[in-house]
């Protein structure tokens, strides 16, 4: 087994005075599904930011798939494979759920027939062909958070990094999530790096999760480990006096 | 068979060959700019689909104007070479421009872009060698030319309508209005965002810079106050009145508000109010303008017969 596909070491984020994040070390292995979890503000998404080169780190280095990745631009880290979705379903409004897949193709294949061929692919793996000309602000919410998935899903990165993917979601919509997350896993060699608050899903799907509390490592282990962990029982629901 | 692409294809031979026989100088005049302000209005429109309001575009027309102007009295270039230096220039201080400001979006891109054309403004009364506050004389398109000068002018404005329309219309396109939806997720797929609004604004500068240069050689005397703030609000309610959804709504805002604006003169200091309410008028009456109106109204018929087709 070679290196991890993400390598992230002595990750320090500040803002202004405050520290976001502190000293933070962690892999992703390839092929597995990892979780990030923590209390409100333990810096989750920060972490995310700047993984994904939305936010230059304050210290600390970034590897990915065995090459540096510190400080490169958001774009240039998606087109060596590492895509990320965000919060609450972003996706383009006034666009119709095609072009939204469309315009996630651009920058990877260059002829028309390939990228057509990718969205079809794409919006049958999530559901969505029967949407495909609409628009995609128009859809109800759980298509929405199919289409933010799919603008990321359509690059066929090695690291998807989601953000909050099911929040909001119904059961059924969930567990039809989590089977298109394994699928992506499985048919497509894809790791998964998630954040998520819907603890029992996190439990049910991950192979791995990290415990993040006040912008540092708190734990690590699979999910019987985590839910088992005193530190992280603590963190999440305050210590016995 | 009814193809689209026809009728606009007879439709723009129509109003080049069309203005060919315009005799009369006071018509012509007022085909040059009923043309020139549809063009400035599709370059502010063009920067629009980022989703910024470009008050540079008034800038960018008077580099334009007074580069082809310099060329045109000082060097003695062609008239052709005049507007390509008038296009060029635009598009080149623009992108310097773009590369620098555009990092700041919404009203901070707003501000910016309108001090950037007040300070041109003035910066243009303090060089004497353009002539300052009376502004520049003699610009003056080829004696043999002149005469079939505003369908020049017409067909070049419909050639820079084509280009923008084909370039909205492609892959290009589809990310500028992507970024106006959410640049985040645009950057999140593997597209340097800041390089796309340089294009963008460089786009549409060179449009407004040849704008400019053809308004030079056709008024003859161009001076700073043409060329400040106004002259992009101008363009502003020109679109919103048409409708901004749509390039067409560019060209039937441009027409109707510089035609009725033809009365407006008559007000004297007052002529500015008729822009102003232009556009209240036009944001509280005809939200998508009217292109934006007649669409609605077409849907809703057609609406109306699918209705009575199927009950």
């Amino acid at each position: 087994m070679g290196r991890a596909l993400l390598e992230v070491r002595g990750l320090t984020r500040r803002f202004g005075g405050l520290t976001a994040v502190s000293g933070l070390e962690f892999e992703v292995r390839r092929g597995e599904i990892l979780g990030l979890i923590g209390p409100n503000g333990a810096g989750k998404s920060t972490t995310f930011n700047v993984i994904s080169g939305f936010l230059k780190p304050s210290a600390g280095r970034l590897f990915f798939d065995g090459e540096e990745i510190t400080g490169h631009g958001p774009d240039e880290i998606s087109r060596r494979g590492l895509v990320r979705t965000f919060q609450h379903g972003s996706l383009l409004r006034e666009m119709t759920v095609h072009d939204n897949i469309l315009v996630a193709t651009f920058s990877l294949l260059d002829s028309r027939a390939q990228r057509e061929q990718r969205v079809l692919e794409t919006a049958r793996m999530l559901g969505l062909e029967a949407h495909l000309h609409e628009q995609a602000g128009n859809l109800p919410h759980g298509l929405q958070r199919m289409v933010s998935i799919a603008i990321a899903f359509a690059r066929r990165s090695k690291l998807l990094c989601l953000d909050e993917p099911l929040t909001g979601l119904n059961q059924s919509e969930v567990t039809t999530a989590l089977g298109v997350f394994r699928r992506i896993r499985s048919e497509f060699d894809a790791t998964l790096l998630l954040v998520e608050h819907n603890m029992k899903a996190v439990m049910e799907i991950c192979d791995r999760v990290i415990v993040l509390d006040y912008g540092v490592f708190l734990a690590q282990g699979t999910p019987e480990e985590i839910s088992r962990n005193e530190a992280v029982i603590a963190a999440y629901l305050g210590k016995k006096k | 068979m009814r193809d689209p692409r026809w009728a606009m294809a007879v439709v723009c031979v129509a109003a080049v060959a069309g203005t060919l026989f315009v005799r009369s100088d006071f018509i012509a005049i007022l085909l040059i700019w009923v043309a020139i302000n549809v063009l400035l209005t599709a370059s502010f429109r063009f920067v629009l689909l980022i989703g910024e309001l470009n008050f540079a575009v008034a800038g960018f027309v008077g580099i334009g104007a007074y580069s082809a102007g310099c060329a045109t009295t000082m060097l003695e270039a062609p008239l052709a070479l005049s507007l390509l230096i008038g296009a060029a220039a635009a598009g080149l201080a623009s992108v310097v421009f773009g590369y620098v400001t555009l990092r700041a979006k919404g009203p901070y891109f707003l501000l910016i872009s309108f001090a950037f054309t007040e300070v041109l403004r003035l910066g243009y009364t303090q060089i004497d060698a353009i002539g300052g506050n009376s502004g520049m004389v003699g610009i003056f398109p080829p004696a043999w030319l002149s005469p079939y000068y505003p369908a020049l002018v017409v067909a070049l404005v419909i050639g820079c309508l084509l280009a923008l329309h084909w370039l909205e219309r492609s892959d290009f396109g589809k990310i500028l209005v992507a970024i106006r939806n959410n640049d985040l997720i645009v950057q999140s797929v593997g597209i340097n965002v800041h390089r796309t609004k340089v294009w963008c604004l460089g786009i549409a500068s060179v449009a407004a810079g040849l704008g400019g240069a053809m308004l030079a050689h056709a008024n003859n005397v161009i001076s700073p106050g043409d060329f400040g703030f106004l002259l992009a609000v101008f363009t502003l309610a020109y679109l919103k009145v048409g409708g901004e959804a749509y390039l067409v709504g560019a060209i039937v805002g441009a027409i109707v508000l510089t035609l009725l604006a033809q009365y407006a003169l008559g007000f004297g200091a007052y002529e500015h109010i008729f822009y102003g309410s232009a556009i209240v008028l036009a944001v509280l009456l005809l939200p998508d303008g009217i292109v934006g109106g007649l669409a609605r109204l077409r849907e809703r018929r057609a609406g109306r017969r699918v209705g009575t087709g199927e009950a």
